[in-house]
């Protein structure tokens, strides 16, 4: 009379090797072969649906370490006092203003203000 | 000297333990195995650099990251000295993928059975469809299911499963199961054979990589006995 007490189980011996081997046999098979042309097809396909290149680009050009004397001189603006005044007027006039600003190629409205005044030998 | 490619657009679909699991079986079959780890984590060129530190030796050879432009050469150069060449390609849709493909013997395309996982596995067959309208030949391949649960099914996996059963996709019979020996042998850089009793269901996961590794070979076989007929 067992009671359902079942014989207890040998322990697994987890490191023994396993006895199975794989049969390779006949597995003669060669890479398939790709012309320069078909793999430029391929790829453009893979593009299409969205496998598109993923590596980085180029490393960017070197920063030109030179030293600054060796370089072409940069311009230097000479310091001179400053001061701000508010202008509001009319929309028209204004937008008269930034236009004629933009016109001459002034890179700041006081430069076009200093054209005007010039003109009228101010 | 089949060339076997592991891709799914998908990160952490079980590719790398996939081909690692059929690397160290092949090997220990005695054929010369190499290994195109192209996965920018390197995840087997490091199993392999810290089994070199601590003096164990490295079963296959591995070319890791390799150029997207240099993938179809890389395997030509190793078609020449190895009798298998696995691919163990990103996980994001890339150029890689293509070029790899087209010179694959078979491609294998593990997914958990999961939405997201399916839907990506279902970008990588797509490819594999355009490319052998492209090249006028079929690329054979292959579904597997990994990270399966051995004693669940859940209701999103079964109707995934389902789904692909109803497309007639070709699916592996054998499917990689979930089991602790997989995480472990790229925790402690150890082989199955080399773990302990430490790891457990050890001898399940033994089986399941055999099952899986001699699954693929009978896959190759097939491919093979279609070349041969054509």
């Amino acid at each position: 009379m067992s009671y359902g007490f079942d014989k207890a189980k040998k322990p697994i011996d987890v490191t023994a090797p396993i006895e199975k081997k794989l049969d390779m046999t006949g597995l003669d098979m060669t890479p398939p072969a790709i012309t320069p042309e078909q793999e430029a097809a391929v790829v453009a396909k893979g593009d299409a649906l969205g496998f598109g290149p993923r590596e980085p680009v180029a490393a960017p050009v070197a920063l030109d370490t030179r030293p600054r004397q060796l370089t072409t001189p940069t311009r230097k603006r000479k310091a001179v006092p400053t001061k701000s005044i508010l202008v509001k007027g009319p929309e028209a006039v204004m937008e008269r203003f930034v236009a004629y600003t933009n016109d001459i190629g002034a890179g700041a409205y006081w430069e076009a203000l200093d054209v005007l005044l010039k003109a009228k030998q101010w | 000297m089949p060339v076997i490619s592991f891709a799914n657009p998908k990160g952490g679909s079980g590719k790398t333990t996939l081909a690692m699991v059929l690397a160290l079986e092949i090997a220990k079959g005695g054929a010369q195995v190499a290994v195109i780890d192209a996965d920018p984590n390197a995840i087997i060129e490091k199993w392999a650099a810290a089994r070199t530190k601590e003096g164990r030796a490295v079963p296959f050879t591995i070319v890791a990251r390799p150029k997207e432009a240099d993938m179809v050469t890389t395997i030509a150069n190793l078609s020449k000295t190895h009798q298998f060449i696995l691919v163990d390609l990103e996980g994001t849709a890339s150029r890689m993928v293509s070029r790899a493909f087209a010179r694959s013997n078979l491609v294998l395309i593990p997914l958990n059975l999961s939405p997201i996982d399916a839907s990506l596995a279902a970008e990588a067959v797509r490819l594999v469809h355009e490319e052998s309208e492209t090249l006028e030949r079929p690329i054979p391949y292959r579904l597997v299911y990994s990270r399966t649960n051995a004693a669940i099914a859940t209701k999103s996996s079964r109707r995934i499963s389902e789904a692909i059963e109803k497309a007639e996709l070709p699916i592996l019979p054998e499917s990689l199961v979930e089991r602790a020996a997989y995480r472990d042998i790229f925790d402690f850089s150890k082989t199955l054979d080399e773990l302990d009793s430490q790891t457990s269901g050890l001898p399940q996961a033994k089986e399941n990589s055999f099952r899986v590794a001699q699954a693929v070979i009978e896959a190759l076989k097939e491919v093979a006995g279609k070349d041969k007929a054509a």
